[in-house]
């Protein structure tokens, strides 16, 4: 059995050798990056407006569908990682073999991801609310309560992700992940629109819509920053993750066992 | 008379086709969920239905224009997962070592095409049946000519698998993400995937102009003059030429480049 400080001093190795990895990478995620929200902002705040897009939609839907959209491209390229690795490389026993208890290996995966992905979207975030200047808003909301709420958003695509790869098959990932859940996931949500505004024309799929985990976490963006009441209450909405944080948590250590431990 | 070498040819293309059409058909389940029902049902409730209610204020004519473009996902999707298996098996398997062995690089190339775009047209076909079927309340879909509709959906079928073979064939697995991010994600948002040409162009001439070098343009423009009609889209004569000429340049390219990577010689 190891001690915590000895736990610690591996889990902070392992964090160094990724921040190394990151950084030889970082140039391309953040051109990347770059252009999803530079082609975000044209369309979301210039053209479709052009086409009779009310513009007090603008913030919502740049907080709501292109910053969970970037987050969950950011995420499925680490799942497909993770999924490549369980099919064919199997870096994975490395890792197992270390002196260190699974649950340190699930929070040494979920922490790559999130500061991974923190560093290269709260930047580009606040590029692409410059970027849109009046066109995005007032911000009534506070960027604490922001910040909290997106690093919640940011475990929860953590979670959802890492199960998922350790959840589904290599081939069945490749060719059913986007088709069979993220594209459910963001079409059945309010990414594109509101809550409220669809609660004025469909009622019962605005209801049907709080049983999708992905209502809670965009809700939560804009209601953090925006404020108002226009979204739904931040309360509701922290409530909603943290349910879907703990199912997301289970199902993670059911598809760990499931992939990795037959016996 | 055709020659002995040209009908030995010939049937060697149609074993690979067939052989094609096997491997396929044994995932056909999934694509048809996923192509045929999943993204066309998802997509005319988000984007014919809400969008148009929420967005143009029910304006069934705009909602027609804008989800017109909304196939381009699952089609580019199909033929790129068709089309980068020769990537996959250049990196791996090598199964193309066997190919070459036995037909001409350049016919294998334009075998995949064919298939690739036969394959992802069939399992488009229902995308805007479906529309007519759930939709035609909220966007208009009355002056649908469906034999040019159709006409334009192959062209673009092809056009596209020809691009991502050409791309398959000049890439690495790694740069996938790359390609998808920063080729294919403009290519697609700019190309018509929600705003149509004239829309780009009344907001910035210079960026409509350039768009004119996007091959996705000519797909989105045909598709909406199709299906909506009116001379603010490129004529079909156009679009059809278009997609046709760059077919035939990204199956050259493809040839050119396939040839360069997998003979040494």
């Amino acid at each position: 059995m190891n001690s915590f400080t000895q736990n610690i001093s591996i889990f902070y190795a392992l964090m160094t050798r990724d921040i190394k990895v990151l950084r030889q990478r970082l140039h391309d995620i953040i051109i990347d990056g770059l252009i999803l929200v530079c082609v975000t902002v044209l369309v979301f705040g210039y053209l479709l407006p052009k086409l009779g897009m009310p513009t007090k939609l603008i913030g919502p839907i740049f907080l709501g569908n292109s910053l969970s959209f970037f987050l969950a491209s950011l995420g499925y390229a680490f799942a497909t990682r993770m999924v490549y690795d369980l099919k064919f490389d199997r870096f994975i026993e490395y890792f197992l073999t270390l002196p260190l208890p699974k649950r340190w290996l699930f929070v040494y995966f979920l922490s790559s991801f999130i500061i991974e992905t923190s560093i290269v979207t709260l930047p580009l975030v606040t590029f692409g609310i410059v970027l849109l200047g009046d066109n995005f808003g007032p911000i009534n909301g506070s960027f604490i309560t922001f910040l909290f709420i997106y690093f919640l958003v940011l475990l929860f695509w953590a979670l959802f992700f890492l199960g998922s790869s350790f959840t589904f098959s290599y081939q069945w990932f490749k060719n059913n992940m986007w088709a069979r859940r993220l594209t459910p996931l963001f079409m059945l949500s309010p990414a594109f629109f509101t809550l409220k505004s669809i609660t004025l024309i469909v009622p019962t799929c605005a209801k049907l819509m709080l049983l999708n985990p992905l209502t809670y976490l965009i809700e939560g963006l804009r209601s953090s920053l925006l404020g108002g009441n226009d979204y739904l209450p931040l309360t509701t909405c922290c409530i909603g993750i943290t349910v879907t944080l703990v199912c997301m948590a289970i199902r993670l250590y059911h598809g760990f066992h499931q992939q990795l431990d037959p016996v | 008379m055709i020659s002995e070498k040209t009908t030995r040819t010939l049937s060697i293309f149609m074993e690979f086709l067939r052989r094609d059409l096997y491997v396929y058909t044994r995932q056909m389940r999934d694509h048809i969920i996923n192509y045929s029902l999943v993204y066309p049902l998802l997509y005319i409730f988000c984007f014919a239905y809400l969008q148009t209610q929420i967005y143009f204020h029910g304006q069934t004519y705009i909602g027609a224009i804008v989800f017109t473009g909304t196939c381009l996902i699952p089609l580019m999707a199909m033929t790129f997962h068709i089309t980068f298996d020769l990537l996959f098996d250049l990196e791996k398997n090598r199964h193309t070592d066997f190919q070459i062995m036995v037909l001409n690089p350049h016919l294998i190339i334009i075998e995949q095409i064919l298939f690739s775009s036969l394959f992802t047209f069939a399992v488009m076909i229902p995308y805007f049946l479906l529309a007519r079927i759930f939709a035609s309340s909220c966007i208009n879909l009355e002056h649908v000519s469906w034999p040019s509709l159709y006409v334009i959906l192959y062209c673009g079928s092809l056009c596209i698998s020809a691009y991502h073979k050409l791309a398959a064939t000049i890439l690495t697995v790694k740069k996938i993400n790359m390609f998808w991010t920063r080729v294919n994600h403009i290519l697609l948002v700019l190309g018509g995937f929600w705003i149509p040409l004239y829309t780009i162009q009344s907001f910035s001439p210079l960026l409509g102009f350039l768009l004119r070098l996007n091959p996705i343009v000519y797909f989105t423009e045909g598709l909406r003059q199709s299906i909506v009609g009116g001379t603010q889209f490129l004529p079909l004569s156009q679009c059809i030429g278009a997609l046709l000429v760059l077919t035939i340049i990204f199956t050259a390219l493809a040839c050119y480049f396939f040839k360069k990577r997998v003979d040494h010689l």
